[in-house]
């Protein structure tokens, strides 16, 4: 739908913006778009809501938080993503 | 200057999470443009619609822009009351008849009268929702036109989300003219309805 009004922003494209949203680093062009787009879409929206929880809640942790069998799964995690698909 | 601000329920910023009181002068963010308090002239009403319209006094130099207007600082002064939620879901309305509308004209220029035919037809939502269901959509960019008015009616049965059957309305304008342009036509056209609704002199 949005090919007939390519100024307007599409979900997929918020997406790939937020994090620069968040931090504040993003264009006013973009930031514009990006808000017009949230006017309608309730989707991204509550997708914005959730990333703001996740930041809110991951802030909060500290380095002694994380359980050493949990640190050693998530690098683990970590390098398996790095390596890629076997 | 006078302009208006849309707020979420709870006189809440919708992007800043900012909670308005009014009468507070509310100062920007920090400093550089686009970091200010934001708010609508006339014509940019329907790019912001939330649940609460406010008229609000911006002070100090105003920056204008393609869709809002924006100051170091800024107050609520008073909320305009005939924005409610009879007003949205009427706006709400208005922009999927426009979608049908659209679909309509464009279905008879490209040769299909009888489905245009039976879309005029609805006089409300569930009607329109109905018969659109009801019919075979066309091939092309006649099928398109007739998709506006079919998920037009279908997103706002199912969520009433007026702000996003004025965006279906808006694209569908697009469309027909066959220019990006149209998005904007639309939502001007849809700026005065609402400042013609609420008692605010359109631009």
């Amino acid at each position: 739908m949005t090919a007939r009004a390519p100024a307007q922003m599409t979900c997929r494209e918020l997406v790939r913006v937020v994090t620069e949203y968040f931090e504040g680093t993003i264009s006013l062009e973009d930031r514009t778009r990006l808000e017009h787009h949230l006017v309608f879409c309730d989707w991204c929206v509550d997708y914005l809501q959730q990333m703001r929880d996740t930041l809110r809640v991951t802030g909060k942790l500290r380095e002694e938080d994380v359980p050493p069998e949990v640190e050693g799964e998530l690098l683990r995690a970590f390098r398996d993503w790095k390596r890629g698909p076997p | 200057m006078i302009a208006y601000k849309f707020l979420a329920r709870g006189s809440v910023g919708p992007f800043s999470k900012r909670q308005w009181k009014a009468g507070e002068w509310v100062e920007a963010a920090r400093p550089g443009e686009g970091w200010g308090i934001h708010a609508c002239r006339s014509q940019d009403l329907s790019w912001w619609i939330d649940a609460e319209l406010w008229r609000v006094e911006l002070d100090g130099a105003v920056g204008e822009r393609a869709t809002q207007i924006e100051a170091r600082r800024g107050r609520l002064l008073d909320r305009i009351d005939q924005w409610n939620d009879e007003a949205r879901a009427a706006f709400g309305l208005d922009c999927v008849f426009q979608a049908r509308d659209l679909s309509v004209s464009a279905l008879r220029t490209l040769g299909h009268a009888g489905i245009a035919g039976r879309l005029a037809e609805a006089t409300t939502l569930p009607q329109l929702l109905e018969i659109a269901r009801s019919l075979q959509a066309p091939s092309g960019f006649a099928g398109e036109m007739f998709g506006y008015a079919h998920d037009a009616a279908a997103a706002y049965t199912a969520r009433s989300n007026a702000a996003e059957a004025s965006f279906i309305a808006s694209v569908a304008t697009a469309a027909a003219r066959g220019d990006p342009s149209g998005f904007d036509e639309e939502r001007r056209r849809e700026s005065r309805w609402i400042a013609e609704h609420v008692g605010i002199e359109p631009r």
